[in-house]
């Protein structure tokens, strides 16, 4: 499996963990693998349009993760018009999941009193999981390409 | 009021989030909420989701919060709004456990 996919298998296994009482530092860590499951998942996709081979991981080193949330959000709230209904659905899906994630993350790695239960983490790494699901299906479309553009430049 | 990016009645609000309650139950117990500034400084809701044990198995979470991101979104017109909204679930049980007064 790639590294994209074996963070989200990870993510699971963290949330998974401890059956009858999570620690929350299993927690915490689920949370932000999820995000960075579907962070990596983007930019390899974005990096995977660079003709020279050579160059993607270099191109990859400079997405940043501020940009990127910016570009989501006005996916997220963008009127796309002209495009099939269910495909700019598909997409606002991956971006607003793409946001969401990483707010979480921002929480729990940086706010030590939140506490988490399991349910509201495995509800955040379900909720990566259909992202990648969802981009599966679009990812080849225009705007789901203009997307990939957008996260570098953090401008739709 | 309260006075974000864009004007929003308070009321009006409490109103839309207690009808999609409404509608999702029972799997959907409550939703409480904020307004609150997220990470990156922009005004945004934050949706505290309690939700009935069985709608909180893992086989049903994903679609069971997956409807109510959109009912949500679509109740409270996120995209007019231009506001961003995070929501969060818990389990009755988990919540009984935790006594978290903000999810009360």
């Amino acid at each position: 499996m790639a590294f994209a996919e074996d963070l989200l298998e990870q993510a699971y296994h963290l949330a998974r963990r401890e059956k009858t009482k999570p620690r929350q530092a299993s927690l915490r860590r689920a949370i932000s693998t999820a995000y960075y499951a579907l962070f990596n998942l983007l930019i390899r996709e974005a990096a995977s349009n660079w003709k020279n081979d050579t160059q993607r991981t270099r191109l990859a080193r400079s997405f940043e993760h501020g940009k990127m949330k910016r570009a989501s959000d006005v996916v997220a709230h963008l009127k796309f018009s002209g495009h099939d209904k269910q495909t700019v659905a598909d997409l606002k899906n991956v971006a607003d999941a793409f946001a969401s994630l990483q707010e979480a993350r921002h929480i729990a790695d940086y706010d030590g009193s939140r506490k988490w239960s399991r349910t509201e983490v495995l509800g955040i790494v379900k909720q990566a999981d259909t992202a990648f699901m969802i981009w599966r299906t679009i990812r080849n479309e225009m705007i789901a390409q203009d997307y990939l553009l957008s996260l570098l430049t953090g401008r739709s | 009021m309260i006075i974000t990016r864009v004007v929003l009645n308070e009321a009006d609000l409490d109103r839309r989030v207690k009808a999609v309650a409404r509608k999702l139950a029972p799997d959907v117990v409550r939703i409480r909420y904020d307004i609150a500034l997220d990470s990156t400084d922009q005004e945004a809701l934050f949706f505290r989701i309690l939700l009935s044990d069985d709608a909180s198995r893992e086989e049903r979470l994903g679609d069971v919060a997956a409807r109510v991101r959109a009912e949500l979104s679509k109740k409270l017109k996120l995209d007019d709004l231009g506001l961003r909204a995070y929501s969060f679930f818990r389990s009755e049980s988990e919540q009984a456990t935790m006594k978290d007064p903000t999810w009360s």
